[in-house]
């Protein structure tokens, strides 16, 4: 069976990243070390804050197409889902898809070196969960 | 001082059911199981790298959890960050007029914890927590 690692981030959705970068850093001394606007063509901006051996991502939409602003509307702001580092992407896709989980196909992720596919909300009891392969760090 | 994420804390009907994709689909440990009285669940804790998932069944719908799943339906419910002292961090953000849920450090599942309001972060609702050893 496929091995699930580690949480490798947590997606945070806001309104406001410049003032939510400023809430996380003012509560509990977090900072941003990157960031992203518009990657690869999506519709967000994006400030990534290590944290342990993890990140969050606080992610804002800037568009109002893409399937980030679409669920952004339907949930608003705060937890929006979370990524698992795995090994072997094709294999855990393959792994969960048999054992009846909705997984879309692997894709390159937004940061260099990552590709990640995406568990549904519905196979995972309303958790988006993302599955990260980084092949550099 | 914030150390790592301790947990995420999520929020589902039917602890049993959702085992069955966390433990025996994704193959997490469940590492610790309790209910909880005075914070109205049960939960299992489960072991992914140096952090843990939480799943959370409510044991009556009046319950924080439960008014959560009433709202919001099973999810992503808070996130929890692991600090060598929550007292001073509890402290500190009194200091600094951050909304808080907690005035003092109580004992929680993973520990001596506390919860900040929402507010504070944007809609997240962000658990402090030092474990005893």
């Amino acid at each position: 069976m496929a091995t699930f690692k580690r949480i490798d981030h947590v997606v945070i959705a806001t309104e406001d990243l410049e003032d939510a970068a400023r809430l996380w850093e003012r509560n509990l001394g977090l900072k941003p070390d990157a960031s992203l606007d518009r990657p690869r063509g999506a519709g967000f901006m994006v400030s990534r804050i290590p944290v342990g051996d993890a990140f969050l991502e606080l992610v804002q939409p800037v568009s109002q197409r893409g399937r980030f602003y679409q669920q952004f509307r339907e949930r608003g702001e705060g937890m929006f889902s979370i990524s698992i580092e795995v090994e072997d992407l094709d294999g855990a896709v393959a792994y969960l898809q048999e054992k009846g989980a909705r997984v879309s196909q692997a894709e390159p992720g937004i940061w260099p070196g990552s590709r990640v596919a995406r568990v549904s909300h519905a196979s995972a009891h309303g958790v988006s969960i993302q599955l990260i392969e980084r092949s550099m760090q | 001082m914030i150390e790592k994420i301790h947990h995420i804390g999520i929020a589902v009907h039917d602890l049993d059911k959702a085992l069955r994709f966390y433990r025996d689909t994704l193959g997490l440990h469940v590492h610790a199981s309790a209910t909880v009285e005075e914070q109205g669940v049960k939960a299992a804790l489960l072991t992914i790298g140096q952090s843990e998932i939480e799943l959370l069944e409510p044991l009556s719908p009046e319950s924080p959890v439960g008014r959560f799943l009433e709202r919001k339906g099973e999810g992503l419910h808070h996130i929890c960050f692991q600090t060598p002292d929550v007292g001073s961090e509890l402290e500190e953000l009194k200091k600094k007029g951050v909304e808080l849920v907690d005035q003092q450090p109580r004992r929680g599942l993973a520990g001596m914890i506390c919860f900040l309001h929402p507010k504070a972060s944007r809609g997240v609702l962000v658990e402090l927590a030092t474990p005893i050893e």
